[in-house]
Protein backbone atom coordinates (compact mmCIF):
# COMPACT_ATOMS: atom_id res chain seq x y z
CA UNK A 1 0.00 0.00 0.00
CA UNK A 2 3.05 2.14 1.14
CA UNK A 3 4.45 1.46 -2.31
CA UNK A 4 1.73 2.43 -4.60
CA UNK A 5 1.31 5.79 -2.57
CA UNK A 6 4.67 6.53 -3.08
CA UNK A 7 4.09 6.16 -6.33
CA UNK A 8 0.54 7.97 -6.94
CA UNK A 9 2.62 11.13 -4.94
CA UNK A 10 5.53 11.16 -7.81
CA UNK A 11 2.47 13.06 -9.81
CA UNK A 12 1.13 15.71 -9.78
CA UNK A 13 -1.93 16.25 -11.43
CA UNK A 14 -2.76 12.81 -9.58
CA UNK A 15 -2.40 14.42 -6.29
CA UNK A 16 -3.80 17.45 -7.60
CA UNK A 17 -7.15 15.46 -8.12
CA UNK A 18 -7.17 13.68 -4.68
CA UNK A 19 -6.83 17.03 -3.00
CA UNK A 20 -9.57 18.42 -5.38
CA UNK A 21 -11.90 15.39 -4.46
CA UNK A 22 -11.18 15.61 -0.98
CA UNK A 23 -12.56 19.29 -0.90
CA UNK A 24 -15.61 18.26 -2.85
CA UNK A 25 -16.17 15.85 -0.37
CA UNK A 26 -15.71 18.35 2.47
CA UNK A 27 -18.01 20.81 0.45
CA UNK A 28 -20.64 18.38 0.37
CA UNK A 29 -20.16 17.54 4.34
CA UNK A 30 -20.32 20.89 5.27
CA UNK A 31 -23.08 22.46 2.74
CA UNK A 32 -24.67 24.12 5.69
CA UNK A 33 -22.09 26.14 6.90
CA UNK A 34 -20.38 26.87 3.73
CA UNK A 35 -23.33 28.54 1.70
CA UNK A 36 -24.49 31.74 2.12
CA UNK A 37 -27.88 31.78 1.81
CA UNK A 38 -30.34 29.06 2.47
CA UNK A 39 -30.49 27.12 -1.09
CA UNK A 40 -34.74 27.34 -1.39
CA UNK A 41 -35.11 30.78 0.09
CA UNK A 42 -36.66 32.69 -3.02
CA UNK A 43 -36.14 36.62 -3.65
CA UNK A 44 -38.43 38.11 -5.90
CA UNK A 45 -36.67 41.39 -5.52
CA UNK A 46 -33.84 40.02 -7.01
CA UNK A 47 -33.67 37.37 -9.49
CA UNK A 48 -31.26 36.63 -12.31
CA UNK A 49 -29.31 39.12 -10.86
CA UNK A 50 -25.50 38.79 -11.95
CA UNK A 51 -22.43 37.41 -9.81
CA UNK A 52 -21.67 39.93 -7.34
CA UNK A 53 -20.57 40.50 -3.80
CA UNK A 54 -23.33 39.39 -2.20
CA UNK A 55 -24.15 36.38 -4.75
CA UNK A 56 -21.04 35.01 -6.07
CA UNK A 57 -22.39 32.41 -8.62
CA UNK A 58 -25.80 35.09 -9.05
CA UNK A 59 -29.55 34.41 -8.83
CA UNK A 60 -31.57 32.35 -10.65
CA UNK A 61 -34.95 32.58 -11.96
CA UNK A 62 -36.99 32.70 -8.66
CA UNK A 63 -33.82 34.70 -7.02
CA UNK A 64 -32.33 31.68 -5.36
CA UNK A 65 -28.56 32.24 -4.48
CA UNK A 66 -26.99 30.24 -7.09
CA UNK A 67 -23.57 29.52 -5.16
CA UNK A 68 -25.61 27.94 -1.89
CA UNK A 69 -27.48 25.83 -4.66
CA UNK A 70 -24.11 24.62 -5.84
CA UNK A 71 -22.95 23.49 -2.78
CA UNK A 72 -26.02 21.91 -2.14
CA UNK A 73 -26.21 20.44 -5.22
CA UNK A 74 -22.72 18.59 -4.69
CA UNK A 75 -24.58 16.14 -2.00
CA UNK A 76 -26.88 14.48 -4.87
CA UNK A 77 -23.58 14.53 -7.18
CA UNK A 78 -21.29 12.68 -4.71
CA UNK A 79 -24.46 10.65 -3.33
CA UNK A 80 -25.18 9.26 -6.58
CA UNK A 81 -21.68 8.54 -7.47
CA UNK A 82 -20.73 6.98 -4.40
CA UNK A 83 -23.40 4.41 -3.91
CA UNK A 84 -24.34 3.89 -7.50
CA UNK A 85 -20.44 2.95 -7.42
CA UNK A 86 -20.79 0.85 -4.65
CA UNK A 87 -23.60 -1.05 -6.26
CA UNK A 88 -21.70 -1.44 -9.78
CA UNK A 89 -18.45 -3.05 -7.46
CA UNK A 90 -20.52 -5.16 -5.77
CA UNK A 91 -22.98 -6.56 -8.72
CA UNK A 92 -19.81 -6.37 -10.84
CA UNK A 93 -17.91 -8.56 -9.14
CA UNK A 94 -19.85 -11.12 -7.24
CA UNK A 95 -20.98 -11.70 -11.41
CA UNK A 96 -17.49 -11.64 -12.74
CA UNK A 97 -15.81 -13.59 -10.32
CA UNK A 98 -18.56 -16.33 -10.49
CA UNK A 99 -18.21 -16.62 -14.55
CA UNK A 100 -14.54 -16.66 -14.44
CA UNK A 101 -14.12 -19.16 -11.55
CA UNK A 102 -16.83 -21.43 -12.63
CA UNK A 103 -16.44 -20.82 -16.12
CA UNK A 104 -18.57 -23.11 -18.62
CA UNK A 105 -22.31 -22.54 -18.20
CA UNK A 106 -22.36 -20.04 -15.53
CA UNK A 107 -19.48 -18.04 -17.71
CA UNK A 108 -22.09 -18.23 -20.71
CA UNK A 109 -25.12 -17.62 -18.82
CA UNK A 110 -24.00 -14.55 -17.35
CA UNK A 111 -21.62 -13.36 -20.12
CA UNK A 112 -24.91 -13.88 -22.21
CA UNK A 113 -26.82 -11.41 -20.02
CA UNK A 114 -23.97 -9.08 -20.00
CA UNK A 115 -24.25 -8.39 -23.62
CA UNK A 116 -27.82 -8.10 -23.46
CA UNK A 117 -27.40 -5.39 -21.16
CA UNK A 118 -24.54 -3.65 -22.89
CA UNK A 119 -26.16 -3.43 -26.32
CA UNK A 120 -28.80 -1.32 -24.45
CA UNK A 121 -28.46 2.32 -25.14
CA UNK A 122 -27.51 2.65 -21.68
CA UNK A 123 -29.28 6.32 -20.93
CA UNK A 124 -32.11 4.74 -22.74
CA UNK A 125 -32.29 2.14 -20.04
CA UNK A 126 -31.80 4.41 -17.37
CA UNK A 127 -34.99 6.43 -18.64
CA UNK A 128 -36.79 3.35 -18.95
CA UNK A 129 -36.11 1.98 -15.76
CA UNK A 130 -36.03 5.23 -14.04
CA UNK A 131 -39.62 6.31 -15.49
CA UNK A 132 -41.04 2.87 -13.75
CA UNK A 133 -40.61 4.75 -10.03
CA UNK A 134 -41.92 7.46 -8.31
CA UNK A 135 -39.28 10.62 -8.96
CA UNK A 136 -36.69 10.35 -5.73
CA UNK A 137 -33.04 10.20 -5.53
CA UNK A 138 -33.05 6.38 -4.38
CA UNK A 139 -33.93 4.98 -7.47
CA UNK A 140 -31.92 6.94 -9.79
CA UNK A 141 -28.99 5.70 -7.55
CA UNK A 142 -30.45 2.12 -7.55
CA UNK A 143 -31.07 2.30 -11.44
CA UNK A 144 -27.92 3.62 -12.74
CA UNK A 145 -25.65 1.00 -9.89
CA UNK A 146 -27.77 -2.03 -11.42
CA UNK A 147 -27.26 -0.38 -15.58
CA UNK A 148 -23.43 -0.10 -14.76
CA UNK A 149 -21.73 -2.74 -13.51
CA UNK A 150 -21.20 -4.47 -17.10
CA UNK A 151 -17.48 -3.87 -17.58
CA UNK A 152 -16.46 -4.25 -14.23
CA UNK A 153 -17.67 -7.69 -14.31
CA UNK A 154 -16.07 -7.95 -17.83
CA UNK A 155 -12.97 -6.91 -16.23
CA UNK A 156 -12.96 -9.35 -13.21
CA UNK A 157 -14.09 -12.28 -15.28
CA UNK A 158 -10.66 -11.57 -17.50
CA UNK A 159 -8.53 -11.10 -14.25
CA UNK A 160 -9.84 -14.14 -12.89
CA UNK A 161 -9.29 -16.45 -15.68
CA UNK A 162 -6.06 -15.69 -15.85
CA UNK A 163 -5.28 -15.76 -11.79
CA UNK A 164 -6.91 -18.71 -11.63
CA UNK A 165 -4.40 -20.98 -13.40
CA UNK A 166 -1.90 -19.42 -12.30
CA UNK A 167 0.83 -21.85 -9.69
CA UNK A 168 0.05 -20.09 -6.57
CA UNK A 169 -3.78 -20.95 -7.06
CA UNK A 170 -3.11 -24.49 -8.03
CA UNK A 171 -1.46 -24.97 -4.93
CA UNK A 172 -3.43 -23.21 -2.88
CA UNK A 173 -6.24 -25.64 -4.41
CA UNK A 174 -4.19 -29.15 -4.02
CA UNK A 175 -4.01 -28.07 -0.44
CA UNK A 176 -7.61 -28.29 0.03
CA UNK A 177 -8.79 -24.93 0.02
CA UNK A 178 -12.66 -24.96 -0.88
CA UNK A 179 -14.03 -22.43 -3.62
CA UNK A 180 -14.74 -19.58 -1.29
CA UNK A 181 -11.67 -19.59 0.09
CA UNK A 182 -9.70 -19.57 -2.61
CA UNK A 183 -12.40 -16.82 -4.03
CA UNK A 184 -12.48 -14.33 -0.98
CA UNK A 185 -8.71 -15.12 0.30
CA UNK A 186 -6.44 -15.42 -3.11
CA UNK A 187 -8.00 -14.46 -6.13
CA UNK A 188 -10.21 -11.58 -4.69
CA UNK A 189 -7.48 -9.62 -3.31
CA UNK A 190 -5.07 -10.24 -6.20
CA UNK A 191 -7.50 -8.72 -8.43
CA UNK A 192 -8.36 -5.75 -6.16
CA UNK A 193 -5.89 -3.02 -8.31
CA UNK A 194 -8.51 -3.49 -11.25
CA UNK A 195 -11.62 -3.40 -9.05
CA UNK A 196 -10.59 -0.33 -7.11
CA UNK A 197 -9.39 1.54 -10.29
CA UNK A 198 -12.74 0.54 -12.04
CA UNK A 199 -14.52 1.91 -8.92
CA UNK A 200 -12.85 5.13 -9.03
CA UNK A 201 -13.95 5.17 -13.04
CA UNK A 202 -17.04 4.48 -12.88
CA UNK A 203 -17.75 7.43 -10.15
CA UNK A 204 -17.59 9.99 -12.94
CA UNK A 205 -19.86 7.74 -15.27
CA UNK A 206 -22.61 8.02 -12.60
CA UNK A 207 -22.60 11.51 -11.79
CA UNK A 208 -22.59 12.66 -15.90
CA UNK A 209 -25.70 10.26 -15.80
CA UNK A 210 -27.34 11.23 -12.65
CA UNK A 211 -26.66 15.05 -14.12
CA UNK A 212 -28.08 13.74 -17.72
CA UNK A 213 -30.89 12.29 -16.12
CA UNK A 214 -31.84 15.69 -14.25
CA UNK A 215 -31.25 17.65 -16.99
CA UNK A 216 -33.85 15.95 -19.21
CA UNK A 217 -35.98 15.82 -16.17
CA UNK A 218 -36.22 12.24 -15.22
CA UNK A 219 -33.69 12.89 -12.05
CA UNK A 220 -33.88 14.30 -9.09
CA UNK A 221 -37.38 16.17 -8.36
CA UNK A 222 -37.48 20.32 -8.87
CA UNK A 223 -36.90 21.14 -4.87
CA UNK A 224 -34.07 19.34 -4.45
CA UNK A 225 -31.09 21.38 -5.69
CA UNK A 226 -28.94 19.17 -8.40
CA UNK A 227 -26.57 20.23 -10.98
CA UNK A 228 -28.66 18.61 -13.42
CA UNK A 229 -31.98 20.23 -12.69
CA UNK A 230 -30.06 23.38 -12.27
CA UNK A 231 -29.36 23.28 -15.47
CA UNK A 232 -32.41 22.11 -16.80
CA UNK A 233 -34.07 25.36 -15.04
CA UNK A 234 -31.37 27.20 -16.85
CA UNK A 235 -32.07 26.15 -20.46
CA UNK A 236 -35.00 29.00 -20.87
CA UNK A 237 -32.82 31.53 -19.71
CA UNK A 238 -29.72 31.34 -21.58
CA UNK A 239 -29.81 35.03 -23.13
CA UNK A 240 -30.41 36.62 -20.20
CA UNK A 241 -28.07 34.66 -17.63
CA UNK A 242 -24.72 32.84 -18.21
CA UNK A 243 -24.06 32.29 -15.52
CA UNK A 244 -27.36 30.13 -14.67
CA UNK A 245 -26.22 27.53 -16.14
CA UNK A 246 -21.96 28.16 -16.06
CA UNK A 247 -21.68 27.72 -12.47
CA UNK A 248 -23.33 24.07 -12.22
CA UNK A 249 -22.40 22.90 -15.60
CA UNK A 250 -18.47 23.90 -14.59
CA UNK A 251 -19.08 22.04 -10.98
CA UNK A 252 -20.03 18.73 -13.23
CA UNK A 253 -16.81 19.31 -15.32
CA UNK A 254 -14.64 19.54 -12.51
CA UNK A 255 -15.68 16.66 -10.08
CA UNK A 256 -15.55 14.50 -13.18
CA UNK A 257 -12.56 15.29 -14.59
CA UNK A 258 -11.21 14.96 -10.71
CA UNK A 259 -12.24 11.54 -10.31
CA UNK A 260 -11.07 10.35 -13.89
CA UNK A 261 -7.43 12.00 -13.04
CA UNK A 262 -7.86 10.37 -10.11
CA UNK A 263 -8.63 6.94 -11.68
CA UNK A 264 -5.76 7.28 -13.91
CA UNK A 265 -3.02 8.18 -11.66
CA UNK A 266 -4.51 5.05 -9.26
CA UNK A 267 -3.86 2.67 -12.50
CA UNK A 268 -0.47 4.04 -12.92
CA UNK A 269 0.38 3.71 -9.46
CA UNK A 270 -0.75 0.59 -9.15
CA UNK A 271 -0.28 -0.99 -12.68
CA UNK A 272 3.01 -3.21 -12.71
CA UNK B 1 -15.87 -18.62 -41.37
CA UNK B 2 -18.94 -19.89 -42.09
CA UNK B 3 -19.75 -22.02 -38.71
CA UNK B 4 -18.25 -18.84 -37.54
CA UNK B 5 -20.53 -16.17 -38.91
CA UNK B 6 -23.78 -19.29 -37.77
CA UNK B 7 -22.54 -19.19 -34.44
CA UNK B 8 -22.71 -15.49 -34.18
CA UNK B 9 -26.16 -15.35 -35.86
CA UNK B 10 -27.46 -17.34 -33.13
CA UNK B 11 -25.81 -15.27 -30.42
CA UNK B 12 -27.45 -12.68 -31.93
CA UNK B 13 -30.88 -13.63 -31.95
CA UNK B 14 -30.48 -14.65 -28.43
CA UNK B 15 -28.84 -10.98 -27.41
CA UNK B 16 -32.02 -9.56 -29.49
CA UNK B 17 -34.78 -11.16 -28.05
CA UNK B 18 -33.14 -11.09 -24.29
CA UNK B 19 -33.51 -7.26 -25.21
CA UNK B 20 -37.29 -7.28 -26.27
CA UNK B 21 -37.96 -9.56 -23.41
CA UNK B 22 -36.39 -7.09 -21.00
CA UNK B 23 -37.82 -4.11 -21.99
CA UNK B 24 -41.78 -5.77 -22.93
CA UNK B 25 -41.87 -7.06 -19.23
CA UNK B 26 -39.97 -3.88 -18.00
CA UNK B 27 -42.51 -1.48 -19.53
CA UNK B 28 -45.90 -3.87 -19.10
CA UNK B 29 -44.68 -4.45 -15.20
CA UNK B 30 -44.39 -0.88 -14.52
CA UNK B 31 -47.45 1.06 -12.54
CA UNK B 32 -49.36 2.99 -15.24
CA UNK B 33 -50.60 2.80 -19.02
CA UNK B 34 -50.36 4.84 -22.23
CA UNK B 35 -53.82 6.66 -21.01
CA UNK B 36 -52.72 8.10 -17.86
CA UNK B 37 -51.46 11.16 -20.02
CA UNK B 38 -55.01 11.64 -21.02
CA UNK B 39 -57.32 13.09 -18.54
CA UNK B 40 -60.44 12.55 -20.62
CA UNK B 41 -59.66 8.81 -21.11
CA UNK B 42 -58.77 8.34 -17.37
CA UNK B 43 -62.24 9.32 -16.31
CA UNK B 44 -64.12 7.16 -18.99
CA UNK B 45 -62.99 3.52 -18.02
CA UNK B 46 -65.45 2.18 -20.53
CA UNK B 47 -63.48 3.74 -23.37
CA UNK B 48 -60.17 2.60 -21.77
CA UNK B 49 -61.68 -0.93 -22.15
CA UNK B 50 -62.69 -0.89 -25.49
CA UNK B 51 -59.16 0.97 -26.53
CA UNK B 52 -57.56 -1.87 -24.83
CA UNK B 53 -59.91 -4.59 -26.45
CA UNK B 54 -59.14 -2.85 -29.49
CA UNK B 55 -55.00 -2.95 -29.07
CA UNK B 56 -55.34 -6.13 -27.57
CA UNK B 57 -53.93 -5.16 -24.54
CA UNK B 58 -56.55 -6.88 -22.43
CA UNK B 59 -54.67 -10.11 -22.95
CA UNK B 60 -52.30 -11.94 -21.05
CA UNK B 61 -48.33 -11.30 -21.02
CA UNK B 62 -46.61 -13.74 -22.73
CA UNK B 63 -49.77 -13.91 -26.07
CA UNK B 64 -49.49 -9.95 -26.13
CA UNK B 65 -45.38 -10.63 -26.43
CA UNK B 66 -45.96 -13.57 -28.77
CA UNK B 67 -47.89 -12.11 -31.22
CA UNK B 68 -45.74 -8.84 -31.12
CA UNK B 69 -42.38 -11.29 -32.01
CA UNK B 70 -44.71 -13.07 -34.93
CA UNK B 71 -45.67 -9.48 -36.23
CA UNK B 72 -41.89 -8.41 -36.25
CA UNK B 73 -40.89 -10.86 -38.76
CA UNK B 74 -43.18 -9.89 -40.79
CA UNK B 75 -41.83 -6.59 -40.48
CA UNK B 76 -44.75 -5.23 -38.61
CA UNK B 77 -43.24 -3.11 -35.28
CA UNK B 78 -47.30 -2.61 -34.47
CA UNK B 79 -48.68 0.77 -34.15
CA UNK B 80 -47.94 3.77 -31.86
CA UNK B 81 -50.79 4.17 -28.54
CA UNK B 82 -50.08 7.59 -28.26
CA UNK B 83 -49.60 9.01 -32.17
CA UNK B 84 -52.12 5.73 -33.47
CA UNK B 85 -50.12 5.86 -36.53
CA UNK B 86 -47.14 2.82 -37.05
CA UNK B 87 -44.80 2.70 -35.41
CA UNK B 88 -42.11 2.20 -38.27
CA UNK B 89 -43.82 5.28 -40.12
CA UNK B 90 -42.82 7.30 -36.96
CA UNK B 91 -38.93 6.07 -36.90
CA UNK B 92 -38.49 6.12 -40.80
CA UNK B 93 -39.74 10.22 -40.59
CA UNK B 94 -37.25 10.97 -37.55
CA UNK B 95 -34.67 8.23 -38.53
CA UNK B 96 -32.96 10.66 -41.25
CA UNK B 97 -32.24 13.19 -39.05
CA UNK B 98 -30.63 11.77 -36.43
CA UNK B 99 -28.96 9.15 -38.58
CA UNK B 100 -27.56 12.60 -39.98
CA UNK B 101 -26.03 14.12 -36.77
CA UNK B 102 -24.62 10.86 -35.60
CA UNK B 103 -22.66 9.67 -39.01
CA UNK B 104 -21.26 13.63 -39.34
CA UNK B 105 -20.49 13.51 -36.28
CA UNK B 106 -18.59 10.05 -35.71
CA UNK B 107 -16.75 11.01 -39.32
CA UNK B 108 -16.00 14.19 -37.71
CA UNK B 109 -14.88 12.27 -34.52
CA UNK B 110 -12.51 9.92 -36.60
CA UNK B 111 -11.21 12.83 -38.77
CA UNK B 112 -9.91 14.69 -35.72
CA UNK B 113 -8.83 11.50 -33.60
CA UNK B 114 -6.84 9.68 -35.73
CA UNK B 115 -4.16 12.44 -36.53
CA UNK B 116 -4.41 13.64 -32.97
CA UNK B 117 -4.12 9.93 -31.78
CA UNK B 118 -1.25 9.40 -33.83
CA UNK B 119 0.62 12.44 -33.16
CA UNK B 120 0.31 12.04 -29.48
CA UNK B 121 1.46 8.20 -29.17
CA UNK B 122 4.46 8.90 -31.74
CA UNK B 123 5.66 12.24 -30.23
CA UNK B 124 4.69 10.30 -26.58
CA UNK B 125 6.18 12.92 -23.64
CA UNK B 126 6.79 15.49 -25.25
CA UNK B 127 4.55 18.96 -24.91
CA UNK B 128 2.36 18.63 -27.38
CA UNK B 129 1.52 15.00 -26.29
CA UNK B 130 0.76 16.58 -22.76
CA UNK B 131 -2.02 19.33 -24.29
CA UNK B 132 -3.40 16.91 -26.51
CA UNK B 133 -4.01 14.63 -23.00
CA UNK B 134 -4.64 16.90 -21.40
CA UNK B 135 -7.63 18.41 -23.86
CA UNK B 136 -8.92 14.83 -24.14
CA UNK B 137 -9.55 14.35 -20.41
CA UNK B 138 -11.42 17.70 -20.82
CA UNK B 139 -13.22 16.16 -23.65
CA UNK B 140 -14.26 12.96 -21.44
CA UNK B 141 -15.27 14.69 -18.97
CA UNK B 142 -17.72 17.85 -20.69
CA UNK B 143 -21.01 16.83 -19.92
CA UNK B 144 -22.02 17.54 -23.77
CA UNK B 145 -25.79 18.83 -22.27
CA UNK B 146 -23.33 21.66 -20.67
CA UNK B 147 -21.08 22.38 -23.73
CA UNK B 148 -24.15 22.33 -26.34
CA UNK B 149 -25.54 25.08 -23.83
CA UNK B 150 -22.45 27.22 -24.03
CA UNK B 151 -21.85 27.18 -27.37
CA UNK B 152 -25.53 28.14 -27.77
CA UNK B 153 -24.92 31.08 -25.48
CA UNK B 154 -21.38 32.20 -27.63
CA UNK B 155 -22.25 31.16 -31.08
CA UNK B 156 -25.82 31.92 -31.43
CA UNK B 157 -26.61 34.43 -28.95
CA UNK B 158 -23.83 36.84 -28.20
CA UNK B 159 -21.86 36.56 -31.72
CA UNK B 160 -24.78 35.80 -33.46
CA UNK B 161 -23.07 33.38 -35.81
CA UNK B 162 -24.85 29.93 -35.84
CA UNK B 163 -28.45 28.95 -34.94
CA UNK B 164 -29.25 27.49 -31.96
CA UNK B 165 -31.88 24.74 -33.17
CA UNK B 166 -33.76 22.82 -35.63
CA UNK B 167 -32.31 21.10 -38.65
CA UNK B 168 -33.21 23.81 -41.16
CA UNK B 169 -34.23 27.42 -41.03
CA UNK B 170 -38.32 27.26 -41.39
CA UNK B 171 -39.88 29.31 -44.19
CA UNK B 172 -36.31 29.10 -46.41
CA UNK B 173 -35.74 26.76 -49.22
CA UNK B 174 -33.72 24.38 -48.11
CA UNK B 175 -30.60 24.22 -49.02
CA UNK B 176 -27.13 22.68 -48.52
CA UNK B 177 -25.04 25.31 -46.25
CA UNK B 178 -28.21 25.74 -44.16
CA UNK B 179 -28.14 22.22 -43.14
CA UNK B 180 -24.56 23.00 -42.42
CA UNK B 181 -24.94 25.88 -40.58
CA UNK B 182 -27.55 23.88 -38.44
CA UNK B 183 -24.96 21.02 -38.39
CA UNK B 184 -22.08 22.62 -36.67
CA UNK B 185 -23.16 22.98 -33.12
CA UNK B 186 -24.76 19.65 -32.67
CA UNK B 187 -21.61 18.06 -34.55
CA UNK B 188 -19.18 19.44 -32.63
CA UNK B 189 -21.07 18.61 -29.30
CA UNK B 190 -21.45 14.94 -30.30
CA UNK B 191 -17.99 14.68 -31.29
CA UNK B 192 -16.58 16.12 -28.79
CA UNK B 193 -16.38 13.40 -26.36
CA UNK B 194 -16.18 10.44 -28.66
CA UNK B 195 -13.43 11.91 -30.50
CA UNK B 196 -11.28 12.21 -26.96
CA UNK B 197 -12.23 8.42 -26.45
CA UNK B 198 -10.88 7.20 -29.68
CA UNK B 199 -7.70 9.60 -29.02
CA UNK B 200 -7.07 7.79 -26.12
CA UNK B 201 -7.40 4.69 -27.57
CA UNK B 202 -5.32 5.18 -30.54
CA UNK B 203 -2.85 6.43 -28.53
CA UNK B 204 -2.19 3.57 -25.93
CA UNK B 205 -3.06 1.17 -28.96
CA UNK B 206 0.02 2.47 -30.84
CA UNK B 207 1.98 2.71 -27.57
CA UNK B 208 2.07 -0.75 -27.26
CA UNK B 209 2.65 -1.82 -31.01
CA UNK B 210 5.84 0.53 -30.65
CA UNK B 211 7.71 -1.58 -27.99
CA UNK B 212 7.33 -4.65 -30.17
CA UNK B 213 9.90 -6.64 -31.56
CA UNK B 214 8.95 -6.45 -35.35
CA UNK B 215 8.98 -3.00 -35.77
CA UNK B 216 12.42 -2.71 -34.26
CA UNK B 217 13.28 -4.96 -36.90
CA UNK B 218 11.53 -2.87 -39.79
CA UNK B 219 13.27 0.11 -38.35
CA UNK B 220 16.68 -2.14 -38.46
CA UNK B 221 15.84 -3.30 -41.92
CA UNK B 222 16.20 0.57 -43.19
CA UNK B 223 12.75 1.58 -44.12
CA UNK B 224 11.55 4.62 -44.06
CA UNK B 225 9.78 5.73 -41.12
CA UNK B 226 6.42 6.66 -42.89
CA UNK B 227 6.55 2.78 -44.12
CA UNK B 228 7.19 1.67 -40.50
CA UNK B 229 4.30 3.88 -39.05
CA UNK B 230 1.82 3.88 -41.72
CA UNK B 231 2.45 -0.27 -42.60
CA UNK B 232 3.52 -1.90 -39.85
CA UNK B 233 2.19 0.25 -36.43
CA UNK B 234 -0.61 1.76 -37.92
CA UNK B 235 -2.43 -1.73 -39.12
CA UNK B 236 -1.32 -3.61 -36.06
CA UNK B 237 -2.98 -0.80 -33.77
CA UNK B 238 -6.71 -0.43 -35.60
CA UNK B 239 -7.79 -3.31 -33.43
CA UNK B 240 -8.39 -1.65 -30.40
CA UNK B 241 -9.44 1.61 -31.92
CA UNK B 242 -12.40 -0.58 -34.25
CA UNK B 243 -13.22 -2.29 -31.03
CA UNK B 244 -13.60 1.15 -29.64
CA UNK B 245 -15.79 2.55 -32.18
CA UNK B 246 -17.72 -0.05 -32.13
CA UNK B 247 -18.96 -0.46 -28.70
CA UNK B 248 -19.04 3.60 -28.53
CA UNK B 249 -21.91 3.59 -30.95
CA UNK B 250 -24.86 3.17 -28.75
CA UNK B 251 -23.20 5.82 -26.66
CA UNK B 252 -23.19 7.63 -29.55
CA UNK B 253 -26.42 7.06 -30.21
CA UNK B 254 -27.88 8.41 -26.55
CA UNK B 255 -25.59 10.77 -26.69
CA UNK B 256 -27.73 12.11 -30.05
CA UNK B 257 -30.42 12.38 -27.38
CA UNK B 258 -29.53 14.17 -25.00
CA UNK B 259 -27.67 16.37 -28.00
CA UNK B 260 -31.24 16.52 -29.75
CA UNK B 261 -32.62 17.90 -26.73
CA UNK B 262 -30.78 20.60 -26.37
CA UNK B 263 -30.72 21.76 -29.99
CA UNK B 264 -34.62 20.68 -30.33
CA UNK B 265 -33.33 18.65 -33.31
CA UNK B 266 -36.03 16.45 -35.06
CA UNK B 267 -34.93 12.99 -34.47
CA UNK B 268 -35.71 10.37 -32.41
CA UNK B 269 -34.48 11.99 -29.14
CA UNK B 270 -37.33 13.83 -28.05
CA UNK B 271 -39.81 11.41 -29.40
CA UNK B 272 -38.59 8.57 -27.98
CA UNK B 273 -37.80 10.31 -24.12
CA UNK B 274 -42.03 11.24 -24.47
CA UNK B 275 -42.74 7.76 -25.79
CA UNK B 276 -40.79 6.22 -22.52
CA UNK B 277 -42.86 8.64 -20.35
CA UNK B 278 -46.52 7.83 -21.63
CA UNK B 279 -45.66 3.84 -22.11
CA UNK B 280 -45.77 3.89 -25.86
CA UNK B 281 -44.94 0.01 -25.45
CA UNK B 282 -44.67 -0.34 -29.62
CA UNK B 283 -42.72 2.73 -29.91
CA UNK B 284 -40.46 1.97 -27.01
CA UNK B 285 -40.02 -1.84 -27.96
CA UNK B 286 -39.29 -1.07 -31.45
CA UNK B 287 -36.16 1.51 -31.16
CA UNK B 288 -34.97 -0.77 -28.32
CA UNK B 289 -34.96 -3.50 -30.71
CA UNK B 290 -33.63 -1.91 -33.88
CA UNK B 291 -30.96 0.28 -31.81
CA UNK B 292 -29.50 -3.71 -30.12
CA UNK B 293 -29.95 -4.75 -33.43
CA UNK B 294 -27.36 -2.15 -35.12
CA UNK B 295 -25.03 -2.21 -31.99
CA UNK B 296 -24.88 -5.87 -32.39
CA UNK B 297 -23.89 -6.01 -36.37
CA UNK B 298 -21.70 -3.21 -35.52
CA UNK B 299 -19.79 -5.57 -33.38
CA UNK B 300 -19.95 -8.04 -35.92
CA UNK B 301 -18.50 -6.03 -38.27
CA UNK B 302 -15.69 -4.99 -35.49
CA UNK B 303 -14.92 -8.68 -35.36
CA UNK B 304 -14.68 -9.53 -39.29
CA UNK B 305 -12.57 -6.14 -39.80
CA UNK B 306 -10.07 -7.96 -37.03
CA UNK B 307 -9.50 -10.33 -39.77
CA UNK B 308 -8.87 -7.47 -42.39
CA UNK B 309 -6.66 -5.92 -40.12
CA UNK B 310 -4.61 -8.75 -38.52
CA UNK B 311 -4.37 -12.10 -40.83
CA UNK B 312 -3.25 -14.16 -37.93
CA UNK B 313 -6.76 -13.62 -36.40
CA UNK B 314 -8.76 -16.70 -38.08
CA UNK B 315 -12.78 -17.88 -36.88
CA UNK B 316 -13.70 -20.87 -36.92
Amino acid sequence: MFFYWRKFRKNPLSCASLVIVLLLYCMAAFAPWLASYDPHKTDTQNWLNPPDGQNWFGTDRLGRDIFSRVVYGSRVSLTVGFISTALVILIGTMLGSLAGYYGGFWDTLIMRFTDVIMVFPTLFLIITLVSLFEPGLIYIILVIGFVGWTSVARLVRAEFISLREREFIQAVRVLGASDSRIIFRHLLPNAMGTIIVAATLSVPAAILAEAGLSFLGFGVPAPIPSWGNMLREAQGYMRQAWWYAAFPGFFIFLTVMAFNLLGEGLRDAMDP
Amino acid sequence: MRSFLTKRMIQTLVVLVGVSLITFFMMNLAPGDPFMMDPEMRMNPEAVARWKELRQLDRPLHEQYYSWLVNLLKGDFGISLIHNRPVLELITERLPATLLLTGTSLLVALLFAVPLGILSAVKQGTFLDKWISFFTLCGVSLPNFWLGMLLILLFAYHLNWLPASSLRTVGVAASFYDYIKHLILPVVVLSTGSAAYYIRYIRAGILEVIGQDYILTARAKGLKESTVLFRHILRNSMIPVVTVVSLSLPFLFTGAMVTEYVFSWPGMGRWIIMATLSRDYPSVLAVNVIVAALVVLCNLGADLLYAYFDPRIKYR
